[in-house]
């Protein structure tokens, strides 16, 4: 089990390696200019000549050549200095440890809300079979796959405002100081954004479920006389659910990325919401400092999955 | 008061929130009709306090340095300072202007010097007095080209009229301000603009970063307060302004509401009380949308001849370095279906490069006939068409030629350029739309690595001089980018018409101008129509209305919040 462990955080640095070149070069490929952002704003309707440009990009250091502007960044990542940020002038450090765990309370609220409303809706799809039950259950599940999350956001705005004239209070209210806000604010996003998660993991868990339903040992369950309650919490969901923790940590990564979209829409202001806002400012070490901590964060997460997995599933080694 | 009108990071109660029913849709309208058959009395007499949400629509760049900023900046920043004189928000008439350091100027008789009394009690957030020599400096701040960071609206906007180094105090509350063009008369209101603030010079001079945040002092109704970064942004009042009884509101909190639909639902269940600026999100057809479906809720007040949408053309590459081809292209727009698509009839208007119905422009039944803007039978006018497949004959594109057209994914320039490339396939331009965020967009821009593109430019003043100066004058921002400059003797007039205090023989020497751009050549900016900007505002707001530009009235110092609407 160490030696496993140990080669699988080998294996990240290679990944890092790659996700550091990845994010640095597509910053470059995209036109813009930091520097232009800052002086222009975003309506740009303003003057200044090209010297006055040429030094802000001397001072932001976006005039060195390729290499050594990804030479000293990756120099800075090794010694944990994420750098300035090109736009507030900064560290990026500090905008991560107060994002980072907005981003995670939305993602953690979303995956939870998900869960609790997908197993049991894949579950009574499972043992409804080809009922109105199952039918109305696959409907919901294979709407939430089609369904991009920002427009299932913009509806959801859209139905609080036109049936309760309502929408969650403005001004971000930690979890800790004022917990009925914060719950207020982050509830309807996290609907938005545990949709899609909501009806994948109802569609896997219905068909785990199902081919659970057909294993010998649950006939074995059932032909011990248990009643079929205990027979489908105990033994059949148990095993089912095996499946449904393996896509969780993917599903993790994906909430991730959903959040960039929706805590926008919603105006969290999360992690999700600063990579957004600094592509639109090109503010490139923002941006770098974040996809690396996201990478982090998913290469460490699949890692304990993987963990996790083995120990519910004896059947598996590490090797 | 202030736990009504909703705070940072605490909901706004159930009074604004309430969801509403048949019942209390029909209580209310029989309300409102008994109180509309009710004599008028008088005007509720305004209230103190309370903290006023706003939607800030776009977070501004981190500069605070009240000289070096754009537009979104000076919406946030201008309450913590004061100019020497502003546009009146209280009265409906959007050209007022009214002292606010001064409490009264005077021009020379030649013309050449402004004398401003600046207030006794004025001071400074701490605590010193406001004086002749804070002006000197602000001024002359205000025009420095050597300054870093740039002052890239303020240089624009005051160099034309007033000369670094040359104001001087007099004594402690009396500046002088000599003018660089005698008479000329968009000076006051281009200092009633709220970027022209008065900064303190001992607070300047003392080494501090004015671009921080932390670190804006001025004498103005607020005080900085907690600044969260591209979230929100809050002023707090300042309790020992010096102009009595305001600020009437605690503050605000302006928060950062960039989507569209996000904005419209805060409206609508009264998260924010108003826009901290006219500019929205929302286009004038769906502000008037809103306006329709919020009822008495909100109030849309509007900016007009805020801005002027042109075919932007870079006059230093071919084909459009030719002057023919600028004027075969001004020909061939179909303004009419430009402003039918875009516009929105009262608030939009066709006019040409001095616009329509102004004091200087001409007038809606002129503007019709003109070449370019005519039309026969309710379709673009066949003559002008005509023509301009002639003028691109002469120039050498007798079938007309392929030209890329950079497009900035903003406003409604992608939508702009679909209408244009249609209307100029009649004479043959074949346009490939190319599509570019805004910030390459200006990167190509001040490169001059493009050839023609959709473009907008707001006013600094509704006046012939930032109108002409900024899109038609060699140094103007937008003529800058176009590499336009016109002949010696427009240049010339230009100077003459500002310094000229007949208006007549003003509006002589501007008719002459513009005629050159509509008959002769439009340079780089062929303006197609001329556009309002829209301000939202929860009916409970009062004390505030929409100034004559953009750029100013946004202190919100006589703002205050009434309990009913």
């Amino acid at each position: 089990m160490q030696a496993y462990i140990a080669k699988r955080c080998l294996l990240f640095i290679p990944t890092l390696l790659m996700a550091t070149l990845v994010a640095f070069l597509l910053l470059r490929v995209i036109p813009g200019d930091p520097a232009l952002v800052k002086l222009a704003g975003e309506t740009g309707d303003t003057s200044f000549t090209p010297a006055e440009l040429h030094a802000l990009r001397a001072n932001l250091g976006t005039d060195k050549p390729l290499y050594a502007q990804y030479g000293d960044w990756v120099w800075g990542m090794l010694k944990l200095d994420f750098g300035q940020s090109m736009f507030f002038e900064e560290p990026v450090a500090n905008d991560l440890a107060e994002k980072l765990p907005i981003t995670l309370e939305l993602t953690v609220l979303a995956m939870l809300i998900a869960t609790i409303i997908a197993v049991p809706l894949g579950l009574v799809s499972a043992i409804k079979q080809d009922t109105p039950a199952d039918y109305i259950a696959r409907v919901i599940s294979i709407a939430g796959v089609a369904l991009p999350n920002f427009w299932v956001g913009i509806l959801i705005v859209y139905f609080l405002v036109l049936l309760f004239a309502w929408m969650p209070p403005l001004g971000y209210a930690t979890l800790w100081d004022d917990p009925l806000t914060n719950l207020q604010q982050f509830i309807p996003p996290a609907l938005a954004l545990g949709f899609y998660q909501m009806a994948f993991t109802a569609r896997v868990t219905r068909s785990s479920m199902l081919e659970v339903y057909r294993e010998d040992y649950t006939r074995t369950a059932r032909g011990k006389g248990l009643a079929e309650r205990v027979v489908i919490l105990r033994h059949a969901l148990k095993n089912a659910l095996l499946p449904v923790v393996t896509i969780s940590g993917y599903q993790f990564g994906r909430l991730l990325a959903g959040t960039v979209v929706i805590e926008n829409v919603f105006m969290i202001p999360g992690m999700g919401k600063l990579l957004l806002d600094s592509v639109f400012h090109r503010d490139y070490t923002a941006v770098q400092a974040i996809v690396m901590v996201i990478t982090v964060f998913v290469l460490v997460l699949n890692l304990a999955l993987d963990l996790v997995y083995g120990w519910l599933n004896p059947r598996i080694r590490y090797r | 008061m202030a736990s009504f009108l909703g705070e940072a990071g605490r909901s706004v109660p159930a009074r604004v929130d309430a969801p509403i029913t048949r019942r209390k849709v029909l209580a209310g309208t029989a309300l409102g009709v008994a109180a509309a058959s009710l004599p008028r009395l008088s005007r509720a007499a305004p209230t103190s306090g309370g903290v006023i949400p706003m939607q800030l629509y776009a977070f501004p760049p981190p500069n605070w340095h009240p000289h070096c900023t754009n537009t979104t900046q000076v919406n946030s920043y201008s309450g913590i300072y004061n100019q020497l004189v502003e546009y009146n928000p209280e009265t409906e008439d959007p050209f007022d202007l009214r002292g606010d350091l001064a409490t009264s100027w005077e021009l020379s008789k030649d013309g050449k010097v402004y004398t401003f009394h600046l207030n006794p009690k004025a001071r400074w957030h701490d605590g010193k007095p406001v004086i002749a020599e804070d002006v000197v400096y602000s001024m002359d701040s205000m025009v420095d080209a050597d300054a870093k960071p740039p002052r890239v609206v303020t240089l624009p906007a005051v160099s034309p009229y007033y000369e670094k180094g040359t104001a001087r105090a007099i004594d402690a509350h009396t500046a002088e301000i000599p003018l660089k063009i005698p008479f000329a008369r968009d000076f006051l209101p281009t200092i009633a603009d709220d970027f022209c603030k008065i900064i303190a010079k001992h607070w300047a001079e003392s080494g501090i970063d004015l671009q921080k945040w932390e670190n804006a002092m001025g004498s103005g109704p607020f005080k900085p307060g907690k600044f969260v970064k591209d979230e929100s942004i809050e002023l707090v009042k300042n309790k020992d302004y010096w102009k009595p009884g305001l600020p009437r509101i605690d503050g605000m909190v302006q928060y950062t509401i960039k989507d569209k639909g996000s904005a419209i639902a805060a409206y609508k269940t009264g998260r924010v009380l108003e826009t901290n600026v006219a500019v929205t999100n929302l286009s004038n057809k769906e502000a008037v949308q809103l306006q329709k479906e919020a009822g008495d809720l909100l109030r849309i007040e509007y900016i007009h001849n805020a801005a002027i949408f042109f075919f932007f053309m870079n006059t230093s590459v071919a084909p459009f370095d030719n002057p023919k081809v600028r004027r075969a292209v001004s020909l061939a727009l179909d303004r009419q279906a430009v402003l039918d698509t875009f516009g929105v009839p009262g608030l939009d208007s066709l006019g040409p490069p001095l616009g329509v119905e102004l004091w200087f422009s001409r007038s809606a039944e002129e503007v019709a006939q003109l070449p370019g803007w005519r039309q026969l039978n309710g379709a673009k006018h066949p003559d002008d068409i005509a023509k301009a497949k002639a003028l691109l004959a002469e120039a050498g594109h007798p079938d007309g030629f392929k030209v890329e057209m950079m497009v900035r994914q903003a406003v409604q320039y992608p939508d702009q350029a679909v209408l244009y490339k249609e209307q100029l396939k009649k004479i043959g331009i074949d346009i490939t739309i190319k599509l570019v965020d805004s910030a390459t967009g200006f990167q190509r821009y001040l490169r001059g690595d493009w050839v023609c593109s959709p473009q907008g430019a707001a006013n600094f003043v509704i006046g012939p001089d930032a109108i002409f100066g900024r899109n038609w004058m060699p140094k103007g921002t937008w003529a800058r980018y176009s590499r336009s400059v016109p002949p010696e003797w427009w240049q010339e007039a230009y100077t003459q018409q500002a310094a000229e205090h007949d208006r007549e023989k003003r509006k002589a020497i501007l008719r002459k101008m513009e005629d050159f751009l509509i008959f002769d050549d439009p340079g780089g900016c062929a303006v197609t129509y001329w556009t309002a900007a829209n301000w939202i505002f929860n009916n409970r707001i009062k004390g505030i209305h929409a100034s004559g530009t953009l750029w100013g009235g946004y202190k919100h110092e006589t703002d205050w919040v009434s309990q009913e609407a």
